[in-house]
């Protein structure tokens, strides 16, 4: 795998509040890196960088070796996927995929319903088509984002903690799911994620932040038997602990 | 994207400044040095706040009463066509307070059709402004009941808690956030009306009527000025109060609907009390029927369709027209203004949406006779004084904070990531709006319509002041035919404009309905 993106020095105030302090790191491609770290740890606010929702007061960003980071976000050829879906509510299943691929493809309606709806075989939604948002499964508007994502062919899909409204046996399935989707198409994702064992699952490699510094970025395997710091340590130590309490709450002496 | 957005922002602040500031700091300006003192000391002045406080104070206490007791009876009895019943007691909201008052001299004045109670005056007033005003704290108090989850009474039961308990300390704390609210809306209501005073008040002379006086009788605008300043302090204190308010987001969380127990008694009580009120209401409705085709009340009660015919001949259609264009045109400009508004601020980071939000609601605080005193000083020399502009402007003012709040809440409640999707697909702001938040705020936007334009078609406390022969709106004829004593006139131009409010009313009604059985189709169908 080879360098595809670049973050260099990115340096982020709010109201004077530092949230990201000279971060450098690269994601390479065709791999799954998550983001994880305490809540406000800046993770949401790095995603949104790299897509360019939100400016860095410095630093800089590439992509593959091209300066991205005066680019407005269409002009990025990057794909996000929200943790509430951002499906249109009042457009069905297939308007949903189409009306962005049309927008920015410039492409036919026709073209864009064709296309529209061989993504939607590929994630077995075909027959949910003429369904609106409000009549889905979280699971089902899951794969609704992420195929209206994928239609436009991005260099890299960011993922805002999509799972963390599922319950555990769909989020389960959706990572296989997704696991094998990025496999098939070698698509570059960021993951942004608070579950480490989510990030452990999916993840080429992890990036632990907090207080706006990288603390580790490395395989999950370095990440659980090599902790580069005690913050990392007790971050990973920690959430495995919670798991074995509510494990043990329910299956005692566990 | 960004450069239209700024425009806009731009755009709104301006026509916010031209339209609602300006014209507030003309109005103060206009105060003659000096003047303030012998008015406030003399005695006309004493006697007209007395008499606005004390009516007003009186008629609030009795139409919040009024109000609750018909909240309570939709909402906590098992009484029939509880949907039906509500909308029929928001119904003396569709005439002008003009025609209330109108409404008790035909059933209980000199010549009642019913009896003759000498209700000129502090009586008449206070009935006329109840009638006018109990809607307003009807539809707060039904609201405040519908967000009280049936959960909380369960505990209650659970717990062992009493009637008296349970209403201290569920309903009662509930009910207190609506309370307040609709204490300011009556009673600012009822304050700056002077439509009620004017017809039944015969002598007993309130402050608006007492600005209204001065201004067009006697063009004194520097007296009138002062005492709209008067009538601004309930609506200023109610603003604020409102602004200040810690519990302003509304829980629509309710998970229970209220199970109503079963309780003869009560429901027969509260049927009692609220029939009577709809039968008030009816014979009010009932006497503009009746009078519109009696030949000449009271000498000659024969029926006859001559005020009709007299009303065709005296270019009734041109009144007619002049309000519908004056109502279309504010419906139509005031729904967008509101709507553009409340995306700027709710969906936007124009550094402008604070100011926009605050001119968006600020002249909610002035009263119409204040805000029309306002405008014919500020624009009496201007091109746009006596045509339907200046007057289609000022009803934008008058009527676009409340919509401008409904759509602000509604807009709050969209996803928030829309537009950021949006960005990283090219699909603009104004797309996103257009293609996604226009038909997801379909429902709102009609209400907003709606209450603009029936607010609109029977106004006549700014429009009093800015009006010519051929602009002149259907709703200042009935005070025109009052005076003449031409009271089946007056009755047909109630009824007429009761007639258009209803049908506009009823058209959203019906498709609102019709989106929501829409809705619980598709939900149904899962």
């Amino acid at each position: 795998m080879s360098e595809f993106f670049e973050a260099k020095n990115i340096t982020k105030h709010f109201n004077k509040k530092l949230i990201l302090n000279d971060v450098s790191f690269t994601v390479n491609k065709g791999e799954l890196m998550s983001i994880i770290g305490p809540s406000g740890c800046g993770k949401t606010t790095l995603l949104r960088m790299m897509i360019g929702l939100e400016t860095a007061d410095s630093g800089r960003m590439y992509l593959e070796g091209q300066d991205i980071t005066d680019l407005h976000p269409s002009k990025r050829n990057m794909g996000i996927v929200f943790q509430n879906y951002s499906l249109f509510e009042n457009m069905n299943v297939l308007e949903n995929v189409a009306y962005p691929l049309r927008n920015k493809r410039k492409i036919s309606r026709e073209e864009s319903v064709k296309q529209a709806l061989e993504l939607l075989e590929m994630v077995q939604l075909t027959a949910e088509q003429k369904k609106y948002p409000a009549q889905l499964s979280g699971g089902q508007r899951q794969r609704v984002a992420i195929i209206r994502t994928l239609a436009l062919q991005p260099d890299i899909i960011l993922f805002d903690e999509p799972m963390s409204a599922l319950d555990a046996n769909i989020r389960l399935t959706l990572q296989k799911e997704l696991k094998a989707l990025q496999k098939r198409t070698h698509t570059t994702m960021c993951y942004v994620t608070h579950d480490v064992e989510e990030a452990y699952l999916l993840s080429d490699r992890i990036m632990i932040i907090d207080q706006g510094v990288i603390q580790q970025l490395d395989t999950p395997t370095n990440i659980f038997r090599n902790p580069a710091n005690d913050f990392v340590r007790e971050f990973v130590n920690g959430h495995i602990l919670d798991k074995m309490e509510s494990l043990e709450s329910v299956v005692p002496h566990v | 994207m960004y450069k239209k957005n700024r425009a806009l922002g731009i755009l709104l602040t301006v026509f916010f400044t031209v339209t609602v500031l300006y014209p507030f700091f003309c109005l103060i300006a206009a105060i003659e040095p000096g003047s303030l003192q012998p008015l406030v000391e003399s005695a006309q002045f004493k006697k007209a706040l007395l008499n606005s406080l004390s009516v007003t104070s009186f008629s609030t206490v009795i139409a919040l009463a009024i109000a609750y007791t018909i909240a309570f009876t939709i909402n906590r009895t098992r009484i029939r066509h509880r949907e039906f019943l509500t909308m029929l007691f928001t119904l003396p909201m569709l005439i002008p307070s003009i025609s209330h008052g109108i409404g008790f001299i035909n059933l209980f004045g000199t010549n009642g059709l019913v009896a003759n109670l000498e209700i000129f005056g502090f009586k008449g007033i206070v009935m006329g402004s109840i009638m006018y005003s109990f809607p307003t704290a009807f539809l707060m108090f039904n609201d405040a009941f519908k967000y009280i989850d049936n959960s909380l009474y369960e505990n209650a039961r659970v717990l062992g808690l009493n009637r008296w308990e349970t209403f201290r300390k569920i309903t009662f704390p509930y009910m207190r956030k609506s309370f307040f609210p609709s204490l300011f809306a009556v009673f600012t209501l009822i304050f700056t009306d002077y439509g009620v005073p004017l017809t039944i008040g015969g002598n007993y002379i309130t402050l608006p009527v007492y600005l209204y006086k001065q201004v067009i009788g006697l063009l004194d605008f520097s007296k009138g000025t002062i005492i709209g300043m008067f009538l601004l302090i309930p609506a200023t204190v109610s603003f604020l109060l409102d602004a200040f308010r810690k519990d302003h987001e509304v829980n629509d969380n309710v998970v229970n609907a209220y199970v109503v127990p079963e309780n003869k008694a009560r429901d027969v009580i509260c049927a009692i009390l609220s029939y009577s009120v709809i039968v008030l209401m009816v014979a009010i409705l009932g006497s503009f029927v009746y009078l519109s085709f009696v030949r000449k009340f009271p000498s000659d009660m024969s029926l006859s369709l001559y005020h009709f015919g007299y009303l065709a001949r005296n270019d009734l259609s041109k009144y007619f027209f002049n309000s519908l264009i004056i109502s279309v045109a504010t419906a139509v400009l005031g729904t967008t203004i509101a709507y553009c508004s409340a995306v700027m601020v709710t969906r936007s980071n124009n550094s402008l949406r604070r100011l926009i939000h605050i001119l968006s609601i600020v002249s909610m605080s002035i009263p119409g006779i204040v805000l029309g005193l306002s405008y014919i000083i500020a624009f009496r020399k201007t091109p746009v004084f006596n045509t339907y502009v200046i007057i289609v402007i000022c009803n934008i003012v008058h009527f676009t904070s409340s919509p401008y709040l409904l759509a602000y809440n509604a807009l709050n409640k969209v996803n928030k990531t829309y537009e950021d999707l949006g960005a990283t697909y090219d699909i603009n702001t104004t797309k996103i709006t257009l293609k996604v938040l226009i038909p997801v705020t379909r429902g709102t936007i009609m209400e907003m319509f709606s209450y603009i334009f029936v607010n609109s078609m029977m106004t006549i406390s700014a429009v009093a002041f800015l009006y010519n022969s051929s602009t002149m709106p259907l709703s200042l004829l009935i005070n025109r035919f009052e005076n003449s004593l031409m009271m089946e006139e007056t009755a047909i131009i109630s009824l007429l404009i009761l007639v258009v409010n209803l049908l506009v009313k009823g058209a959203v009604y019906l498709i609102k309905r019709k989106d929501a059985k829409r809705k619980q189709e598709y939900e149904l169908n899962l």
